[in-house]
């Protein structure tokens, strides 16, 4: 009991003394309308200091333990502090260590996209010099062509030259009519010459009469060898140029006998490599579009990836907000354990340890509503396509 | 090389061996090339016909003249595909009737 009223007797004095004026004054002066001041007045003596009551009982007992709660709570407060810092020290280094990463990264895909557009260029390069003017196709039209107009010279020459044996072969008919006119011309010969020989007969019976006649018809017994010596040699000539002409077709022949087999196949080489080409000009056009389809979609995936590198930013955001909320949270820890330890230790009145409880609250509301703030406050891009993260 | 005219519609016909080159020019231009009044239309049959030079082509382009040039009527029938090639190659087929 002891321990209840002797404290409550020194913690209450103005409410004891206002009850014992209260009684005085009512023994010795009593008119009726005192009364109701008198009940007041002691309710506000008695509530007035009855709030501040609770705290001295800890005062009491944490007076008699201050020294091992004041080592504890630096041990804790040190320990948090420390650990704040190299946690505050890491996230500094990794943040260094993404920047450093990511702008390498950067570089490569800038490299790469670049290169890029580069193989698509060369590629366009390509498509359009297969487009041009001079395409294989048309060198094949242009070889085909030439070859017709060939094989129409050989055909043209053919026929002038099978014109010039037909017009030989006229003439040979031509020297074949000399033949027979000169056999005839030498039958007449032989026929001056024999009757020539009848009439050398007939003068050399009438005797010396004849002397004359038969040196007449010897004469013309030399004349019909001579004209048949005449034939003859006009014969070998004539038969000389027939023998000529004879060859002269002969080669006109060969020259008409061309063979077509040769144009005719490379005409059908021509014919199957046109074919070939054109095969291969649409398969290479087709190959070539689709190596410039998959560029295009080469070089958007890349410059989404340059754009998903913004990540960095984003992450940097984060971390440094994070940084900040541990420095806070440094200074939070050390000023709250510092009250901590004053209210625990410290032998305050009544109203300063309130005060500090107090402060201790609204430093920790504070605190509270600064990262309530934050969470909600400048435009945090807190989403990213996953999709493009996962090329990391 | 036979020849068969049809005088009632005036059509020479030439059913030629197995060669058609130069050796039958002599043949040839005594069946249509040779004076005279050429027919109103030929047919010359290649469905023998094996082997076939140049101076063939000009003896066909020889009987053209002779039969009037743009106004002849001259069919070239039976030939086999290698024949047709070359004929083609030549440009035959604007100037005859290929069947």
């Amino acid at each position: 009991m002891s321990f209840t009223h002797a404290p409550l007797f020194r913690s209450q004095p103005v409410g004891w003394i206002a009850s014992v004026v209260a009684l005085l004054l009512a023994l010795a002066w009593h008119p009726a309308w005192l009364a109701p001041l008198l009940v007041v007045a002691l309710t506000l003596a008695w509530a007035v200091p009855a709030r501040p009551a609770a705290p001295p009982i800890a005062q009491t007992v944490a007076g008699a333990r201050a020294e091992p709660v004041r080592e504890a709570l630096d041990d804790v407060r040190s320990a948090l502090v420390d650990e704040l810092g190299h946690a505050t020290r890491e996230l500094h280094q990794g943040l260094d260590l993404l920047r450093d990463a990511v702008s390498e990264l950067g570089g490569g895909f800038d490299g790469l996209s670049s290169k890029t557009a580069l193989q698509q260029s060369l590629l366009r390069q390509i498509i359009e010099v297969q487009d041009g003017d001079v395409s294989v196709q048309d060198f094949a039209a242009r070889t085909g062509d030439l070859l017709e107009h060939f094989v129409g010279m050989i055909v043209q020459m053919s026929r002038e030259s099978l014109r010039i044996v037909y017009r030989i072969d006229g003439m040979a008919k031509e020297m074949d009519a000399v033949f027979g006119l000169l056999r005839n011309v030498n039958t007449i010969a032989e026929e001056t010459n024999l009757l020539a020989l009848n009439a050398a007969i007939e003068a050399a019976r009438a005797g010396e009469s004849g002397r004359g006649f038969a040196v007449v018809a010897g004469e013309i017994r030399n004349l019909a060898s001579n004209s048949n010596q005449l034939n003859e040699q006009i014969g070998g000539h004539v038969e000389r140029a027939r023998s000529a002409m004879e060859q002269l077709r002969g080669l006109i022949g060969a020259m008409a006998s061309q063979d077509l087999n040769v144009a005719l196949s490379a005409k059908g080489g021509i014919d199957a490599m046109t074919a070939h080409v054109t095969e291969s000009d649409a398969r290479t056009s087709a190959v070539a579009d689709q190596a410039v389809e998959i560029n295009r979609g080469l070089g958007s995936d890349v410059s989404t990836t340059i754009r998903s590198l913004q990540f960095e930013d984003i992450l940097s955001q984060l971390i440094s907000q994070t940084r900040t909320r541990l420095t806070e949270l440094q200074e939070v820890t050390t000023e709250c354990t510092r009250d901590i330890e004053e209210l625990a230790c410290a032998p305050l009145e009544a109203d300063a340890l309130e005060e500090r409880a107090q402060r201790v609250r609204s430093r920790l509301a504070i605190q509270r509503e600064k990262a309530r703030l934050r969470s909600r406050g400048p435009a945090l891009q807190n989403t990213m396509d996953a999709g493009e993260i996962e090329l990391f | 090389m036979i020849v068969h005219h049809d005088s009632e519609l005036d059509c020479l016909t030439l059913q030629l061996g197995e060669r058609f080159d130069f050796s039958i020019h002599r043949d040839f231009h005594d069946a249509c090339l040779g004076s005279g009044k050429p027919a109103r239309s030929y047919v010359i049959d290649l469905g023998e016909v094996t082997g076939m030079d140049s101076s063939a082509l000009g003896m066909l382009l020889l009987l053209r003249e002779h039969a009037g040039a743009d106004r002849a009527d001259i069919r070239i029938v039976n030939a086999s595909g290698e024949l047709r090639g070359t004929l083609r190659v030549a440009g035959f087929d604007k100037l005859f009737v290929l069947h």
